[in-house]
């Protein structure tokens, strides 16, 4: 994916840049608002990671005015504020997804991957389906090489946020705001063991394991691999 | 800083107030003088037409010879002097022949203005002829209201009336109005110094009490006044104010060093830790363990960060964002998250939730307290125990009940429970930030809901019990 990274601390900057380029991706980097904008202009990118707080133009009034001239690449803010109503506000003025400072890398690429797809792939499928496991959104019916699987309704929308997001890394926290709703961090990883009691209705016996824990992550529903 | 008396509104109002009245006084005056000038005028009118009726009939009768002999007596200065007009002042006559050359009466000429044929109303300024040696001017001049007529054999008759009184009226009311605006303006000026300076007195207790805050001293408040007016109310409402003033001061205070206590801990492993990384001799298992729990620290101590600001603009009450709550979808929803965890941990998770029980808050803040009593119920039962949420009706309100069958807390600890960084097991062997309850409790406090901690013999049973005022 082509990045663009707006962001005037240079040492975050360069950090991101060399996190995302190892992940795989392109980067270009802008450190003020208008150099941004102008660069964010010039088109090209799949996603961009802007900083809520830049010298010349903020964060939220440069993506407000990418709006308002039809650019819906998606945008993930960061921010020294981490408030639901920074948030929010984030959100409103056309963010796609929005994190506070300091972060994990990992729940940084986890985040941009899922709004640049979100972007690409809009989820209008009735059906989803990755190796033998089914889901049927509308019947709200899950079933795996053909067997159905009885799940609770917040299972069912566990397994859903997770097919949606097959084969990228999914975080606790996304799954927390996304499946539950909540915007704030639980004491106890309550998560891990719905995710582990999730795991153990979709795995059969004799059947390659789809439900994985990345390490220092969160967790990724992906196809077993060949071979 | 003191107040200047003229510079009190008391005393601004009570001066714009007198130069109200003053205006009006002089209105009412104006008014008055004029009805008064007008009568006036209409008697002095009627008078001499009267009279012009009665020497016009004297001329018939008599002729001019009549006419002058009577007009020759009425002008003699005593008869001018006995004032024979009544109260309208003494009249003037004079008899002219046809040229208007004065024949006899009290005046020196014949008025300019008045030289026309027929009967003529006007106002002149006269001079007056006096006869008698001993008055000091044989002729001074004065404004009267006079009526000619020409007679039939072509001689003037003038009969006039001395406006003298009016105009002494004029004077007298106009001395009268100035000692009435001169009366409501010191009125005003000294009920306004005597209310300003009350009030200055009563404010003076506000500045001095501001004066002493200023300097430091966030406990001082303004003395309750007796009178329950509204300096009362206000200094009421201003010692309310500062309470709440010195509650987030030292909120803020008590969050500044709990953050520097709590935070130094781990940050004082997290330097030993990347100091022993750096050492010579480490191995670069040793060095990639370092690093890994570094990062495990540092998401501790953001983790703990944001709790501890959480709960401060929790307390500040700036997310006061009000909205209906639907305490059962949040109670079937905590009792929905934690239920696997509590499974996982073989103890029983009993809940019972009342249907379609709402109230105003924050229903985020509302989950959040909800799943960190769970969070600790469930932590704090023993292996096998038993964990319950029940959401009730109480009242016109709603009360939601956690318990276990722990340890629980007892009655000495239960408020030191509420603060921060507490964690009444010293061993600290669970996890957890010591936050959990103080944010249950700010939570609480801003829905102006109580908490209540009962044994649960055994284990601890708390309460939040919330009023519903919607």
């Amino acid at each position: 994916m082509r990045v663009l990274i707006i962001e005037d601390d240079t040492e975050t900057a360069a950090q991101l840049e060399k996190g995302l380029q190892d992940s795989g991706h392109e980067t270009d980097l802008a450190a003020t608002g208008p150099e941004g904008l102008s660069k964010a202009r010039e088109g090209g990118y799949n996603v961009m990671i802007v900083d809520r707080m830049l010298p010349g133009l903020d964060g939220l009034s440069l993506v407000r005015e990418l709006r308002e001239g039809d650019d819906d690449t998606p945008v993930l803010f960061l921010t020294a504020l981490a408030d639901v109503d920074d948030r929010v506000a984030g959100l409103q003025s056309g963010g796609d997804d929005y994190l506070a400072k300091p972060f994990a890398l990992a729940e940084l690429l986890a985040r941009m991957e899922a709004i640049a797809r979100r972007q690409s792939r809009p989820s209008a499928d009735m059906t989803l389906r990755l190796g033998d496991l089914e889901m049927d959104r509308l019947e709200r019916r899950v079933t795996r090489g053909g067997k159905p699987i009885m799940l609770q309704p917040r299972e069912f929308s566990l397994l859903e946020y997770f097919l949606l997001n097959a084969g990228q890394v999914v975080t606790r926290t996304m799954l927390l705001e996304n499946v539950w709703g909540y915007h704030f961090d639980p004491q106890t990883n309550v998560i891990d063991v719905h995710v582990s009691r999730l795991r153990s209705k979709i795995e059969m016996e004799g059947s390659p394991s789809l439900l994985h824990t990345v390490r220092g992550a969160g967790y990724c529903l992906r196809e077993p691999e060949q071979g | 800083m003191r107040v200047k008396l003229i510079h009190t509104t008391a005393f601004r109002l009570a001066m714009r107030y007198a130069v109200f009245v003053s205006l009006l006084t002089v209105t009412c005056f104006a008014i008055i003088y004029w009805i008064t000038v007008a009568q006036l005028h209409s008697q002095i009118d009627a008078g001499l037409r009267a009279e012009v009726a009665a020497l016009t009939r004297l001329y018939d009768l008599k002729g001019v010879s009549g006419l002058r002999q009577t007009v020759a007596a009425l002008s003699t200065t005593k008869s001018l002097m006995a004032s024979n007009a009544g109260d309208a002042g003494p009249r003037q006559y004079l008899l002219a022949d046809s040229r208007f050359r004065p024949m006899v009466g009290s005046l020196t000429h014949w008025p300019k203005r008045m030289r026309g044929h027929g009967m003529h109303w006007e106002t002149v300024n006269v001079s007056q002829l006096h006869t008698e040696p001993d008055l000091d001017n044989d002729r001074y001049r004065f404004r009267m209201r006079a009526v000619t007529i020409e007679l039939p054999d072509g001689d003037h008759l003038l009969v006039g009336q001395s406006l003298s009184e009016i105009i002494e009226l004029r004077e007298s009311m106009f001395a009268l109005m100035l000692a009435a605006v001169a009366l409501v303006l010191g009125a005003g000026l000294l009920g306004g110094a005597v209310v300003g300076r009350g009030v200055v007195r009563r404010l003076q207790a506000v500045t001095q009490t501001a004066d002493t805050i200023m300097s430091g001293d966030l406990s001082q408040r303004i003395p309750q006044q007796r009178q329950r007016d509204e300096f009362g109310a206000l200094a009421s409402k201003l010692n309310a104010m500062l309470e709440r003033i010195e509650t987030l001061m030292k909120s803020t205070r008590e969050v500044t060093e709990n953050v520097a206590h709590d935070l130094r801990s781990p940050l004082t492993r997290l330097r030993a830790r990347a100091e022993m990384a750096l050492m010579r001799n480490a191995s670069p298992e040793a060095r990639e363990e370092a690093l890994r729990r570094g990062v495990e620290e540092i998401d501790g101590i953001v983790a703990t960060l944001n709790a501890i600001l959480g709960i401060a603009r929790i307390e500040s009450g700036v997310n006061r964002e009000w909205s209906d709550v639907d305490l059962t979808a949040v109670c079937r929803d905590a009792d929905e998250l934690y239920e696997p965890l509590a499974e996982e941990r073989r103890i029983r998770f009993v809940s019972r939730i009342a249907e379609g029980v709402h109230v105003r808050g924050n229903a985020q803040l509302v989950a959040q307290a909800v799943g960190n009593l769970l969070d600790n119920a469930i932590k704090y039962a023993p292996a096998a125990g038993h964990v319950s949420l029940t959401l009730e009706r109480s009242g016109s309100g709603a009360s939601i009940t956690v318990a276990d069958n722990g340890a629980g807390i007892p009655v000495e600890m239960r408020e030191k429970a509420f603060e921060r960084f507490v964690r009444l097991d010293s061993s600290r062997s669970l996890a957890g930030n010591g936050l959990g309850l103080s944010l249950v409790k700010a939570v609480a406090d801003l829905h102006e809901a109580r908490i209540v901690m009962e044994d649960n013999q055994p284990g601890l049973r708390i309460r939040l019990i919330f009023e519903n005022r919607a």
